[in-house]
C-alpha cells in the first residue's frame, strides 16, 4: 500500500491551500467515520479538518450559522437557537450512538450523503443553506438543489462545505416533527420523515415533508407539501395528506423491509410528524 | 509517521502507519483494555475517551489523535489497585465476559463527569454504543447508579 501523509491545518485558508497543492490526489475528513471503513484505500494525502476553525455557531439577526466540523453531540436545542436550532438538534440526537455523535460531522454527513443520512433531512425541510469555499470562489447552495444530485457533482474539487446557514423563526412562528424507524439503536434508520412548517396569522405560509432512506437521497413530498399552502392550520387533513404522501413515493427495495411496510410507514411517520408540527404552530 | 498524544496523562509519541486504526496502535502500545468486537462502529468495545469523551478507536485513525487527550481503561485503575469503579462493577455482578467492560466503565466516567446524578434513561442513552453480548445491562446500570451514589457521597 502506497504511503499516505496526514496533515491538520490549523485555518480554512491553510486547508483550501492543501486542496489546491494536492488536487486530485487528497481527500478531507471531518469524523472520518467512512474513510475508517476503506483504510486500504487511503489517496496520497488526507486533510483532517479538525482544528481548521470550523466548529462553531454564530447568530445572526436572520439566520445561524453552524460550522461543518460541529460534531452531533454539539447541536444541542442550548447551542443553536431558535425553531430550526431545535429542529436540528433533534435530528442530531437521532443519529447513530453516543460515541458516534461525538464523531460524526454535520460537514460529513452531509457531504456524504448516503440513503440513510438524517441531517439532509432536516436541511431540505427548511430549506436550509450550503456554503462551500474553494481557493476561488465562495458558493451558497440552498439545501433543495444541493440534495438535488449526488454530492460529488455537486462540491467541486477543490471546495469545502465550510458552514450550513438556516434561518431564525421564533417559537409559535415555525414547528417541526420527525418521526423514524430503526430496527435496533445501532442500526440505520428504516425509515425517516421530517416535517417543517411555517405560519402567518394561523395560516400555512411554507411547508415541506421529507422522506429519507427509500432511495439513495432524501425525497422532498412536494404535492402534500404545497397542499398545506395558504390553508388555515386548522383545515389540515393529517390523514389524508399521510396517505397522500406515501401514494406518491417510489420506494427502492431495502433488504431490512419489504416496500409495501414501508410504503405503509410512510404514512405513519407521516402522520405522527405532521401531528407534531401543527401541534407546535398552534401552541 | 509519529503521533504525539496524551496517554492517561501522560504525553506519548507512538509510530504509527497513516492508515492505522487508532485502536490498533493503542494495544500495540500495550493498551490492550480497549478491544476489538465488531471493527465498524456498532458494539463498542473499542470506546476510549478523546479529550473526555467517549469515541470508536476503531473507526479513528490514529493520526486524528495528534494533540488530543486520549483515556483508557488502564488510567482508571489496575488489577491489583482497582479504581472505586471498576470494584463496584464487580460487586454488583456488572462483569461476565468482561469484553464490553471497558467501554462500558469509559461510558460510565464520560457520563458522570458532566451529570453527576444521572436518570436511568440517562444512563440507557449514555451507553447506547456500548453493547454487551452477555447481556448484563440490569446489573450494569444498578452498578452504575451506585458509582454515582459513591462519587457523590466523597
Ligand atoms: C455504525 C454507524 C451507524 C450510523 N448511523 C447513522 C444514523 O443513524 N444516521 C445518520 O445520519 N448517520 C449515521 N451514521 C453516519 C454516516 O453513515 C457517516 O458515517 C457520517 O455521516 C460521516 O460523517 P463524518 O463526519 O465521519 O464524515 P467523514 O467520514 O469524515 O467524511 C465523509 C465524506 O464527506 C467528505 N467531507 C467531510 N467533511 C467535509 C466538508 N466539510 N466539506 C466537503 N466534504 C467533506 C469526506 O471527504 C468524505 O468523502 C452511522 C455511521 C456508523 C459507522
Ligand atoms: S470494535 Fe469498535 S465499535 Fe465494535
Ligand atoms: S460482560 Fe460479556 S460482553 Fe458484557
Amino acid at each position: 500500500m502506497a504511503q499516505s501523509t496526514w496533515h491538520h491545518p490549523q485555518s480554512v485558508a491553510q486547508t483550501l491551500k492543501l486542496l489546491n497543492t494536492y488536487a486530485g490526489q487528497c481527500v478531507v475528513v471531518g469524523g472520518a467515520t467512512t474513510l475508517a471503513l476503506r483504510k486500504d484505500k487511503l489517496p496520497p494525502h488526507i486533510i483532517d479538518l479538525s482544528a481548521a476553525n470550523l466548529s462553531f455557531v454564530r447568530v445572526a439577526p436572520a439566520s445561524t450559522l453552524i460550522g461543518s466540523m460541529t460534531r452531533m453531540a454539539d447541536m444541542s436545542p442550548k447551542a443553536l437557537p431558535g425553531v430550526g436550532g431545535a429542529f436540528l438538534a433533534e435530528v442530531a440526537a437521532h443519529v447513530a450512538t453516543t460515541p458516534l455523535r461525538n464523531m460524526i460531522t454535520l460537514g460529513g454527513n452531509v457531504a456524504q450523503c448516503y440513503a440513510w443520512s438524517e441531517m439532509p433531512l432536516a436541511l431540505l425541510a427548511m430549506d436550509a443553506t450550503v456554503h462551500l469555499r474553494s481557493l476561488s470562489s465562495r458558493r451558497r447552495i440552498k439545501a433543495t438543489k444541493f440534495f438535488s444530485q449526488s454530492s460529488s457533482r455537486i462540491i467541486r474539487d477543490g471546495e469545502i462545505i465550510t458552514q450550513i446557514e438556516y434561518p431564525n423563526y421564533e417559537a409559535g412562528q415555525a414547528a417541526f416533527g420527525y418521526e423514524q424507524i430503526r430496527r435496533t439503536v445501532t442500526d440505520y434508520p428504516l425509515l425517516s420523515v421530517a416535517v417543517f412548517l411555517t405560519q402567518d396569522k394561523g395560516i400555512i405560509t411554507s411547508s415541506h415533508i421529507v422522506v429519507g432512506s427509500i432511495k439513495t437521497r432524501p425525497v422532498l413530498v412536494t404535492q402534500p407539501s404545497g397542499m398545506m399552502l395558504d390553508k388555515a392550520i386548522d383545515d389540515i387533513d393529517i390523514d389524508l395528506l399521510s396517505a397522500k404522501a406515501a401514494k406518491d413515493l417510489i420506494i427502492s427495495s431495502d433488504p431490512r423491509a419489504s416496500t409495501g411496510y414501508k410504503q405503509e410507514m410512510v404514512t405513519v411517520l407521516c402522520r405522527r410528524a405532521l401531528s407534531t408540527a401543527l401541534a407546535g404552530l398552534a401552541k | 509517521m509519529q503521533v504525539n498524544m496524551i496517554i492517561n496523562g501522560e504525553p506519548k509519541t507512538l509510530e504509527a502507519e497513516a492508515g492505522d486504526l487508532l485502536l490498533d496502535v493503542l494495544r500495540r502500545n500495550g493498551y490492550k483494555g480497549a478491544k476489538k468486537g465488531c471493527g465498524h462502529g456498532t458494539c463498542g468495545a473499542c470506546t476510549v475517551l478523546m479529550d473526555g469523551r467517549p469515541i470508536l478507536s476503531c473507526m479513528t485513525f490514529a493520526a486524528q489523535a495528534e494533540g488530543h487527550e486520549i483515556f483508557t481503561v488502564e488510567g482508571l485503575g489496575s488489577v491489583n489497585e482497582p479504581s472505586e469503579m471498576q470494584k463496584i462493577f464487580v460487586n454488583n455482578g456488572a462483569v461476565q465476559c468482561g469484553y464490553c467492560t471497558p467501554g462500558m466503565l469509559l461510558a460510565t466516567k464520560a457520563l458522570l463527569e458532566t451529570n453527576s446524578d444521572p436518570t436511568e434513561e440517562e444512563i440507557k442513552r449514555a451507553l447506547d454504543g456500548n453493547l454487551c453480548r452477555c447481556t448484563g445491562y440490569v446489573k450494569i446500570i444498578k452498578a452504575i447508579k451506585e458509582v454515582a451514589a459513591a462519587q457523590k457521597s466523597h
